[in-house]
């Protein structure tokens, strides 16, 4: 998604499924909401390793891009190269229409927790299992993603509403604003 | 007949001066390509010992290497970092590297182990030799299969290069 169009293939078996997810708000990255992913690992036991592993060892290095997914404008990816103190890389799928708010949150907070999980897990069930906390500096997608949620929503609602785009529109910024109410929720100013 | 005898000898040192130049233009590119290869950074390194050893009432384990290190290029370097990279196995048929850091401080060590300091300094066609030094909780890689064992070094000029151990001699403190 970046400003040269750079495509990049990813293998199938990178990308891992959401299978829950929460919002954490407290003393890290200033009191604002950091999504949590639950990520079904059953295919992936390299991810279980890779927050085990965290536990032992100082923080580790991770590169992380977000990208668009040709054919399908509803989905954006979040691409994780972990350089150390494991080497892996995953991929995770958002749809704009029904996860838009972490990736919002995501963006807005500068990170992203995540657990490892299996379909039906919830962070209220173990509030304490352990993840590891993503850094994700801010690049070329942090400046695009309003226009794509726009853009992604403005359709959506002029499909589903059979409005015209002109009329979409308004209903889709409206939306983000009443996202945004909850994802670039902070608590106590970040102190 | 002398005309022929002559212009034969004038062939003959012509051949001559002809193999010479050619020797003298091979030993030229010789040096031209010892030289490029000088200029061209790059690390040697070679394994020397190494040596593994679990420290009294601690749950880890260290491996050390003593590792020669090589800087055989015209511009200096620095050891930025040095890391073990250990492949396991954590499930059937799948294959994970992790990197463990290099330690500078040691627990219950032989006296004759002192870790290398990162960052070191390479002087240019400068050599180091010293201890590489890894601690490895017990847990970290649990009863999964280790593959095998690398140290890696980076220098500040981008380069990597690895070491295999293979060998690692246990001792007892």
């Amino acid at each position: 998604m970046s400003k040269q169009n750079k495509e990049k293939w990813v293998p199938q078996s990178d990308v891992v499924r959401v299978v829950g997810d929460a919002g954490i708000a407290g003393q890290v990255a200033e009191g604002f909401t950091i999504p949590l992913l639950i990520l079904d690992t059953s295919e992936r036991p390299d991810i279980d390793e890779i927050i085990r592993v965290h536990a032992y060892l100082s923080p580790g290095d991770v590169m992380s891009s977000w990208a668009g997914i040709r054919n399908n404008s509803d989905l954006v990816a979040l691409i994780l190269n972990f350089v150390r103190p494991v080497v892996a890389q995953i991929a995770v799928c958002f749809s704009i229409e029904k996860q838009a708010i972490l990736v919002d949150a995501a963006l807005n907070a500068r990170a992203m927790y995540i657990q490892a999980g299996r379909a039906g897990d919830r962070y209220i069930h173990d509030p304490d299992k352990p993840k590891i906390l993503i850094e994700l500096p801010e690049g070329d997608f942090h400046s695009q993603w309003e226009s794509i949620f726009l853009r992604r929503m403005t359709d959506h609602f002029s499909k589903e509403l059979k409005l015209s785009r002109k009329k979409a529109y308004p209903v889709a910024q409206s939306l983000l604003d009443q996202m945004r109410l909850i994802s670039h929720f902070q608590i106590n100013g970040g102190r | 007949m002398w005309i022929s005898i002559v212009s034969i000898a004038i062939a003959v040192a012509a051949l001559a001066v002809s193999l010479s130049q050619t020797w003298i233009a091979n030993k030229a590119l010789r040096l031209g390509k010892i030289q490029d290869a000088r200029r061209k950074a790059r690390l040697d390194v070679s394994l020397k010992e190494s040596v593994a050893w679990v420290p009294v009432d601690e749950s880890c384990k260290y491996m050390c290497a003593l590792l020669l290190v090589v800087n055989p290029a015209e511009s200096e370097t620095t050891l930025i970092r040095a890391e073990l990279h250990i492949t396991y196995s954590p499930a059937p048929n799948q294959m994970l590297v992790i990197k463990i850091p290099h330690e500078e401080r040691l627990i219950g060590a032989p006296d004759e182990i002192v870790p290398v300091a990162i960052q070191s300094p390479l002087r240019a066609n400068g050599a180091l030799e010293g201890w590489f030094v890894f601690r490895l909780i017990d847990d970290l890689i649990g009863s999964h299969s280790i593959k095998d064992y690398n140290v890696v070094l980076y220098d500040s000029r981008g380069i990597m290069q690895s070491v295999h151990i293979w060998i690692i001699k246990e001792i007892a403190l």
